[in-house]
């Protein structure tokens, strides 16, 4: 069932209404089985998956939780953590290694039998809800305080809005909310959740769905395209990366808080950072917390920064897919984020006044267009569909007077189809925090009646735009 | 909450004894939280009226936009579907006193048929007839029935019709008996096709009486072609599929990208895809099995008199590999299995399978426009030469 459809709808107004009219200690559970229904139209049989995983989770941190010894826990939650990943690695990467072993095989010239590839395909969501597994365990294992029986940490891994792409949401977060009861959740909650999934349809359908068609026709045959066609088709996906994501969060948390239930934000206005990791901090919040607390600093942290932000950074590549593309953008961004903390050590230990330099404005506008167009260079690597293409692109991209020279020539053609998709594309990137002020400024005080008819106007337009046929959440497949 | 102050209050100020102070209490609480209902009742009843008088006025206001948009603009050829564009091809000819060939199929047929060049061909070799393309992408046999149907009560004279015999038409009888989806969604499709839900009922009624439901795909091609309405005139250059369709003369809806291995492999995919959904529960096909598609059309053209020829258009051979390995039948099992289409439906077969150039295809079962320009020539020459122009001999002009 994907949220843009009819059929969600229908299921998501079915639910709310049972919601309201259940006791507030029995909601929980409604939820549950809803989550199950709504899990289930995707397919039944990985449900079984889902309830392997959390079965062994459960047990694992029943086990950490109850044993004093310190081996016991350390082994449990090994053992666990390994299923896990066991889980993640047979249907996310095995068909991929098989693949690459083949053809590392086939460069040596060696005849080696090789094990069939799996004709499987991935259960959905599978990587959110393995890295919210890990965090439970872990949690449990430094001392947090486990589900107190199965059903309820299903709940915690099942609660649909957040089971397919995140927000990753640690235990604690979601159940200090259902813990006792859920209660029927107020007119303004009520508001905002509508507000925020009409949001979110507004950004998928309109905004992402439109990038799609300027991104997909010039990544899937690049070669031909000039410098200003490859920057439209970089900025476009970008921008339908970034709408997509968080159109899919805006609904995941709107439909959430109908349900009283509050999931954390996972985007703070990208690309207005000054530096790539601060982008990292910005950018799918819940994953980069993650990966922060469970990876980054159970390594050392600050320790060996250039080795532990890489290979932090090379899991989250292969977090988001089994290919080469998704290993050089996971490298891509740990090599830039390791530079960048030489880069500041080195500045403060030369300039006595390294402060008064990041504070200049001239130094502050070089570093958000460097931060973004790096930015924009990474997720060419991700959306690439082979190494050449990235090639290509990159190639391009670097080639300044070409851009010089097609931006010219666009402009003494009397078209601006090009440089003016790539301006709306900056103007939606980069001005998230000024769009976001007006916003407030402007709808906030309009009278109700206006908010709704705003949102009325806003749902056709969505539905006008849903003729086609809608494509589906780019995080779903991870 | 006033509920739990008047708890507070009333137990404060109590000097009854415990029954009388607890009967007290309750009625106070319930009279409270009845209060406090009921401003919540009052406060939802006014929001929900405020919304729905709120949404009925933005629906009238888009409405009698949808009417002033769609009086601008030109929407009754584009809004709709292909199938509406081949309905006037279908009741619309050239020349209504010259005989017509019906060209039946689904998109293999639509993209890989020039009936003009076919027309102008025929007329060289001696034989006046109009070529009519009526195949669509996602056609059903229903469709296409449909509008030979409406052709014919138009005046349209058939010199003969000629069907595709398509793959699936092997493994289920569903598209013989049914009207297609995307003809369902037409202009025409409306009008005629049945309706058994309630809501495809109600969707026929809103679809009737309001503007911005009838002519929602055509409010959409305006939204996304506003990007080229407002900076530019010119597309990016892009092979991407169905960027540069558009219907031509004769129904011809060509093709021209050309095929690249990338896409051979991407739609081999989508195909194989298809086929693993739609084939599991008709496997592996008899040799004696009769095309469920050509069933209607043989019966149609039985009863009108009306000479029928089975057309096999050009696929490319890896989508006949992959279709064999779908079915599980050798590639001899299932010539065999077309040949015996012949016999069955008393019908010669036009067979153009095993066209090997890859210029000729944009995908792996699509012919390019190149490639339905050579398969047109083909036609032509086959038609005029016998046995098929002894169908055709009594439109002779020389």
């Amino acid at each position: 069932m994907n949220f843009v459809s009819d059929q969600f709808i229908c299921f998501l107004v079915a639910t709310w209404l049972l919601f309201l009219i259940m006791p507030a200690t029995q909601r929980w559970l409604l939820l549950l089985i809803a989550s199950y229904i709504f899990y289930g139209t995707w397919s039944i049989p990985f449900i079984g998956v889902i309830l392997l995983s959390t079965t062994v989770d459960y047990v694992a941190s029943r086990i950490i939780y109850n044993n004093d010894s310190q081996s016991i826990k350390r082994t449990a939650l090994s053992l666990a953590i390994f299923a896990n990943i066991l889980i993640l690695g047979v249907f996310k990467y095995f068909n991929f290694f098989v693949q690459e072993q083949a053809k590392l095989c086939g460069i040596f010239g060696w005849n080696v039998p090789l094990p069939h590839q799996l004709n499987i395909v991935l259960p959905l969501g599978i990587s959110f809800y393995t890295f919210e597994a890990i965090s439970y365990l872990v949690d449990t294992y430094r001392g947090a305080k486990p589900a107190p029986n199965w059903l309820r940490y299903n709940f915690y891994i099942m609660y649909f809005p957040h089971l397919i792409s995140g927000p990753i949401v640690r235990f604690n977060e979601l159940w200090t909310q259902y813990e006792h009861t859920i209660e029927r959740p107020s007119i303004q909650r009520i508001l905002k959740g509508v507000e925020l999934i009409v949001l979110g349809y507004f950004f998928k359908t309109v905004i992402a769905n439109l990038c799609a068609m300027i991104a997909d026709p010039v990544y899937a045959a690049p070669t031909g395209a000039g410098t200003l066609t490859i920057y439209c088709a970089a900025l476009a996906f970008l921008t339908q990366l970034y709408m997509d994501f968080l159109g899919y969060t805006h609904i995941a948390r709107g439909v959430s808080l109908l349900f009283n239930i509050e999931l954390p934000l996972n985007f703070n206005h990208p690309f207005h950072a000054n530096h790539v990791a601060n982008f990292w901090k910005r950018w799918h919040i819940s994953l980069s917390r993650w990966l922060q607390d469970y990876i980054y600093v159970p390594l050392g942290g600050n320790k060996s920064t250039l080795r532990n932000v890489c290979i932090t950074f090379l899991i989250a590549g292969l977090w988001h897919g089994a290919g080469w593309n998704y290993i050089i953008f996971g490298l891509y961004f740990g090599i830039l984020i390791g530079f960048y903390h030489f880069y500041s050590r080195w500045r403060a230990a030369l300039f006595e006044r390294s402060e008064a330099i990041i504070e200049n404005t001239i130094y502050k506008q070089a570093a958000y267009f460097v931060t973004f167009w790096l930015v924009l260079v990474g997720f060419v690597i991700f959306r690439a569909p082979d190494i050449t293409t990235i090639g290509v692109f990159v190639h391009k991209m670097i080639n300044v007077p070409s851009l010089i020279h097609d931006v010219v020539s666009q402009l003494m053609g009397h078209s601006f189809l090009e440089i003016g998709t790539c301006l709306v594309c900056l103007l939606v990137l980069l001005c998230g925090p000024v769009i976001a002020g007006l916003y407030q400024q402007l709808f906030k005080p309009m009278p109700y009646w206006l908010k709704v008819q705003m949102a009325s106007a806003t749902v056709v337009l969505c539905w006008v735009m849903c003729s086609a046929q809608v494509k589906q959440f780019i995080y779903f497949q991870f | 909450m006033p509920v739990a102050e008047s708890h507070q209050s009333s137990k404060s100020g109590s000097t009854a004894s415990d029954g009388e102070h607890h009967q007290r209490v309750d009625r106070a609480g319930a009279r409270h939280a009845y209060a406090w209902q009921s401003d919540r009742k009052v406060i939802i009843a006014r929001y929900v009226f405020v919304t729905m008088l709120s949404m009925i006025a933005t629906l009238g206001c888009l409405e009698a936009l949808a009417r002033v948009v769609v009086s601008l603009g030109k929407p009754i050829n584009f809004s709709t579907n292909i199938f509406d564009a081949k309905y006037y091809e279908a009741v619309c000819p050239r020349n209504t006193a010259v005989p017509r060939l019906f060209f039946l199929g689904t998109s293999h047929v639509g993209n890989g048929v020039y009936g003009e060049l076919i027309s102008r061909r025929l007329e060289q070799s001696g034989y006046r007839v109009e070529v009519s393309n009526l195949g669509c992408p996602w056609g059903f046999p229903t469709d296409e029935l449909f509008l030979l149907r409406e052709a014919i009560a138009h005046g349209a004279k058939p010199a003969a019709v000629i069907f595709e015999i398509e793959h699936s038409g092997f493994v289920s009888p569903y598209c013989a008996a049914h009207y297609s989806e995307e003809f369902r969604k037409s202009y025409m499709g409306y009008l005629v096709a049945e309706r058994k839900s309630p809501i495809d009922k109600l969707k026929y009624r809103l679809d009737k009486y309001s503007f911005l439901f009838r002519y929602r795909a055509y409010f959409y091609q305006t939204l996304v072609s506003l990007r080229n309405t407002l900076l530019g005139y010119e597309w990016m250059n892009t092979s991407s599929d169905g960027v540069h369709r558009e219907t031509s003369v004769q129904g011809w809806v060509p093709l021209y990208s050309l095929l690249s291995p990338e896409r051979l492999k991407s739609s081999l995919a989508k195909r194989e895809k298809q086929h693993m959904d739609y084939f599991q529960n008709a496997l592996p096909i008899d040799k004696n099995i009769r095309n469920y598609n050509v069933q209607p059309v043989y019966e149609f053209c039985k009863s009108n008199h009306i000479p029928l020829i089975l057309l096999r258009m050009p696929v490319h051979p890896q989508f006949e590999q992959l279709f064999c390995r779908t079915l599980r039948v050798s590639p001899e099992h299932f010539e065999d299995v077309f040949r015996k289409q012949a016999a069955i439906y008393h019908a010669p077969v036009l067979d153009f399978s095993g066209d090997k150039d890859d210029d000729h295809f944009s995908d792996c079962d699509h012919l390019s426009a190149l490639g339905a320009i050579t398969t047109s020539e083909r036609i032509a020459r086959a038609l005029s030469e016998k046995p098929y122009s002894d169908l055709l001999q009594r439109y002779r002009t020389k």
